[in-house]
């Protein structure tokens, strides 16, 4: 080990050189305290530092405040040797950062034995660097390690313009499939595993640098950095690259890697990964940026399939901020009552009298306006907030019915359907909130029809029957939404107690076209009609697919054609201008209704 | 450690301890000597210097300097000298300061003399 030794005294300094190169130490020897503090300033400097106090230029004490005022540096183990034997220049030495206090002339023995509590000292302090960058696991850098680097490059960028470096997110696929099925110890080793093929990903020219060196935590340009960030997250730090394209062959490279697969306990795992891929081209003030676009790329590359890499560019990033806010807005929504329902009113085609109406979410969204549901709905499914907002929809659907039973009465009264998603469905007590609602609102349940997609009656047929054969004991109707889109088993469609079907609108769009949807449409109603199911034709908007289905025989159809989506208000209107018991939507041309309603 | 008092031993070279500390090294030990006989006559021109100027800070660091090169080469009743030096410095007391510097000067030279007698009988 290097040890420097700072003495102006000619004979204490070749003594203590002598007795230590006698004990195996690589000796550098100054006479004064400036020469001192640069020796122990440079990159492969010693850090053990035996320093005179009294000496020319600058003293022992003034050289251990400078080694110890520096930051990212790797500490220097120092001990005074002085003839200064007071307490008081003892407490004064420690102040200053010296680790120890010897008094000339020392005993060679004694000086050994303190070097090398050091030299232990210093081992300790550097295996806990170490262990503070390193992952445990895999023993690649961490999430610490890693951010450290990333600050140095963005530093670096903007020094030099020309340079240019590239982050990737890899987010193992399914990871937590592997972790729930086999354990979590079997996990462990699946990671240990990925990590070494990953090693292998990033090897550029022969070059694997992903070990930390904290003697030496500047790394030299041109290497790559693989780091651990956690569970099943790694990120790869690739510098000095031209552009994108570098990152990608990286992507590329780590998907072809990690295609064979992987034996754990005994087993053969198959596991794919999402990369997001940031380069820092587009110019990065914090380090943090950088690494949060690779992740939201990461992330975008998981919702188009997984498996893949996605790019980032600032439009994805714009996105995504507004999917945050979308977020965040949405989970303030209820509370803030900004919610509404509408109603799209469901017409016989034989009279266009209005036998019921579907209930249509729709936000208020403050500085949005109006906002459909295909942009929230999706988020409130993965956020859960679909539960609030769907158990919401359908108490305010059902007390608006109840409203309108009273105030028009008709023969039959008017049905409402009310949409059900995947994961409202999936609760295990929806048949009791069912009937709690209906309750609560007075509403005969016949008058209820929920609607399913095919979707979310398949993923668990024997539960969707006997949550179905509840509802329907519960005197709720029920009915298929969008037929035809999704995957239906017919022979279960069958077992199904349904008694609507909808007709998606993509065929009905297509009727007046396509001789082929025409052919579907009338497939479905055949089949519809023979397991003795009401249909309805959804998407209506032209008076001549009004025709074509009132030719196949269709019942009932909802659609542009007679009404778009209204309010409550809107809905009084119609209902108020009609007459009689049986309420009509006017008449005169349909389609010139729309503005007028709408 | 190095005491004002320490005029114990009848030999003004802690030879014992000397060679302890060079590891018995009588090559190492010739070395000193040639280190100590270039560089302690400066020094010592600096305290003697600083003596007759009256300049007791220069006085007390000169003499620490002196101090702990005597005691390297265990000249125990000179380096004792200097500690007395140093400390009159530290004091700024000039009083006797001449006769402790003329002690210093005798204790340092009888004890090169032992040094170099040892060194030389080494050789033989």
């Amino acid at each position: 080990m290097k040890i420097l030794i700072a003495d102006d005294d000619a004979i204490s300094r070749r003594l203590v050189q002598k007795t230590l190169e006698r004990g195996g130490y690589q000796v550098l020897a100054v006479e004064n305290g400036r020469s001192a503090a640069e020796c122990l300033s440079s990159a492969d400097g010693p850090r053990l530092a035996l320093l005179d106090w009294v000496m020319p230029e600058l003293d022992g004490l003034g050289v251990c405040r400078q080694i110890r005022s520096r930051s990212n540096h790797p500490y220097i183990y120092i001990i005074l040797l002085t003839s200064k034997e007071s307490k008081e220049d003892m407490v004064a030495g420690f102040e200053a950062g010296a680790n120890d206090y010897l008094t000339k002339p020392c005993d060679p023995e004694e000086l050994k034995a303190r070097l090398r509590a050091g030299q232990q000292i210093l081992e300790l302090q550097d295996k806990l660097i170490q262990d503070a960058r390193t992952d445990p696991l895999t023993q690649l850098p961490n999430r610490t390690f890693f951010q450290e680097q990333l600050v140095r490059c963005v530093e670096r960028t903007k020094r030099r313009p020309d340079y240019k470096f590239a982050v990737l997110f890899v987010d193992i696929d399914r990871f937590k499939v592997v972790n729930d099925s086999l354990g979590h110890l079997a996990g462990d080793q699946l990671i240990v595993q990925i990590a070494k093929r990953l090693v292998s990903s990033v090897r550029r020219e022969d070059l694997v640098s992903c070990s930390v060196d904290v003697m030496a935590p500047v790394r030299r340009s041109g290497e790559d950095t693989l780091a651990r960030m956690g569970g099943d997250e790694f990120t790869i730090l690739i510098e000095d690259i031209r552009d994108a394209s570098d990152g990608i062959r990286v992507a590329e490279r780590i998907q072809q890697k990690l295609e064979p697969p992987f034996w754990i306990t005994g087993q053969e795992v198959f596991i794919t990964a999402s990369v997001g891929i940031a380069v820092s081209a587009k110019g990065y003030a914090a380090a943090e940026d950088i690494l949060r676009d690779a992740d939201t790329a990461m992330y975008r590359a998981k919702a188009l399939g997984k498996s893949r890499y996605e790019i980032c560019d600032p439009a994805m990033h714009a996105r995504a901020v507004s999917r945050l806010k979308l977020e965040t807005d949405l989970r303030r929504a209820m509370d803030r009552k900004e919610f509404r329902v509408h109603y799209q009113p469901i017409v016989s085609l034989r009279d266009c009298r209005i036998i019921g109406f579907e209930a249509l979410v729709r936000w208020q969204r403050p500085d949005f306006g109006l906002v459909m549901p295909g942009e929230f709905i999706p988020v409130a499914e993965e956020t859960g907030l679909i539960l609030s907002m769907g158990g919401w929809v359908l108490r305010e659907a059902c007390r608006q019915t109840r409203a309108w039973h009273l105030q028009f009465p008709s023969d039959p009264a008017f049905t409402v359907a009310v949409n059900i998603s995947g994961k409202q469905f999936a609760q295990p007590d929806l048949v009791s909130q069912v009937r709690h609602i209906l309750r609560e609102a007075c509403l005969d349940p016949h008058y209820l029809k929920l609607e399913l997609t095919e979707t979310v009656t398949m993923r668990d047929v024997e539960r969707t029957a006997r949550i179905l054969g509840e509802l329907k004991t519960l005197g709720v109707r029920l009915s298929m939404d969008d037929f035809g889109t999704g995957y239906s088993s017919l022979s279960y469609l069958r077992s199904f107690p349904l008694d609507t079907l909808k007709i998606d609108r993509s065929f009905v769009s297509e009727m007046e076209n396509s001789s082929e949807s025409r052919a579907i449409v009338q497939m479905i109603m055949s089949l519809g009609r023979n397991l003795g199911m009401e249909m309805v034709a959804e998407g209506v908007e032209t008076a001549k697919q009004v025709s074509l289905l009132k030719s196949l025989g269709c019942d009932y159809a909802q659609g542009y054609s007679f009404s778009k989506p209204i309010d409550q208000e809107r809905v009084m209107e119609v209902l108020l201008k009609s007459s009689g018991s049986a309420y009509r939507l006017p008449q005169q041309s349909l389609v010139e209704l729309v503005p007028k309603l709408g | 450690m190095i005491q004002p008092d320490d005029d114990s031993s009848d030999l003004s070279v802690d030879l014992p301890e000397l060679l302890t500390r060079v590891d018995a090294d009588r090559k190492l030990l010739r070395e000193l000597l040639g280190i100590f006989k270039r560089e302690f006559p400066c020094i010592l021109q600096s305290l003697q210097e600083a003596v007759v100027r009256g300049d007791m800070k220069k006085v007390e660091v000169t003499a620490h300097t002196i101090k702990g090169m005597l005691a390297n080469v265990s000249f125990r009743r000179a380096a004792a000298s200097a500690v007395r030096l140093e400390r009159m410095g530290q004091q700024r007391n000039t009083q006797g300061r001449q006769e402790e510097l003329a002690s210093l000067e005798q204790m340092a030279s009888l004890a090169l003399a032992e040094l170099e007698g040892f060194c030389t009988e080494m050789i033989r």
